[in-house]
């Protein structure tokens, strides 16, 4: 009996099809889905409303779904969500203002990482050729009488 | 001291400072305020008393609107602040309370509880809390007689913000 109570919520939670999805042919349903992969749920931790249980996302998401169904174009859904919740929507920023750093420090980063190694590598083989060009022979002496007393 | 050393390490760590002391001053979950200034987004909602509703019958009027629910917490606790302004600015300001995901027979008996000065309206399909942008409750936000969207409180109100912003939207 208990199986069938968590059977009954599940279905609930996740098989029900809303009124706007059932309406929806498999390309505009795939155009929903797509939408709803790139729209964040306010409510969950950097959650797609698509995939979301909450209840908040659910019915986000059948807005996407009824504006689909409408005819609105891909753009024109996101915008509406844009102009609600700001770019914030955006499980992906735009490239644009101050979000171009997102796209442009990592590789930097990296870039300068490499550059830094690269330089530090060359540093430290120039001053290895320094010591071996201004050794004293010394060394060269002391491995001569070893070398000598081995052989003896 | 190597000083070219340090200058250079200094220009290239300073902005990723300024990167991170940006980024720990903002609340990455903090939902930005994008209706400000803009027009109150028009709804139509059955009133808890089955009455239809719109934002348009209140043209000319300043409206605050307070999305709530009875299994929220917070709103308990301003609850009380704003019958205390409804009653007092009762003619003046508008105030408009929208049930956020919750059922019709839990809001009514918080109220019965709680107490009620406030047009209360049911948003079953939060096309109106999404609409407006709301996080989460409670969530309050004041619209101008121009019917502009002035300020959105993302929490609990205080009284020095709930008369503050009261002050505004009457003025305006």
């Amino acid at each position: 009996m208990r199986y069938l109570y968590l059977g009954i919520i599940v279905v609930f939670l996740f098989g029900q099809e809303s009124r706007a999805e059932s309406r929806l042919t498999g390309a505009e349903k795939a155009k929903a889905e797509a939408i709803g992969a790139v729209l964040r749920c306010p409510v969950c931790q950097g959650m797609p409303i698509v995939d979301s249980p909450a209840k908040m996302a659910i019915e986000m998401m059948d807005v996407v779904n009824e504006k689909v169904a409408a005819g609105e174009s891909e753009e024109e859904i996101i915008n509406y969500f844009i102009g609600r919740y700001g770019e914030w929507v955006l499980l992906r920023p735009t490239a644009k203002g101050f979000n171009v750093l997102v796209w442009i420090l990592p590789p930097l980063a990296l870039l300068l990482a490499f550059a830094f190694i690269v330089y530090r590598a060359r540093g430290a083989g120039k001053r290895e050729a320094v010591e071996d060009k201004s050794g004293d022979g010394s060394e060269d002496s002391t491995l001569d009488a070893v070398r000598k007393e081995v052989e003896l | 001291m190597n000083w070219r050393r340090a200058w250079i390490s200094g220009f290239l760590v300073l902005p990723f400072l300024v990167l991170l002391a940006l980024g720990f001053g903002t609340d990455p979950h903090a939902v930005p305020f994008v209706l400000k200034g803009e027009p109150a987004p028009a709804f139509r909602l059955e009133s808890l008393s089955g009455e239809p509703v719109s934002l348009e019958s209140y043209q000319g009027k300043p409206v605050v609107m307070n999305f709530w629910a009875s299994w929220c917490e917070p709103c308990k606790l301003e609850h009380r602040l704003l019958q205390n302004a409804a009653r007092r600015f009762a003619g003046e300001v508008v105030f408009l309370g929208v049930v956020y995901q919750d059922t019709k027979e839990a809001a009514v008996d918080f109220l019965n509880k709680y107490g009620n000065e406030m047009t209360q309206l049911l948003d079953p399909d939060s096309k109106t809390a999404i609409d407006y942008g709301v996080s989460g409750v409670p969530e309050s936000f004041f619209i101008n007689r121009k019917g502009q969207v002035v300020y959105k409180e993302p929490g609990v109100l205080t009284p020095e913000r709930l008369f503050g912003e009261l002050e505004k939207i009457m003025r305006d």
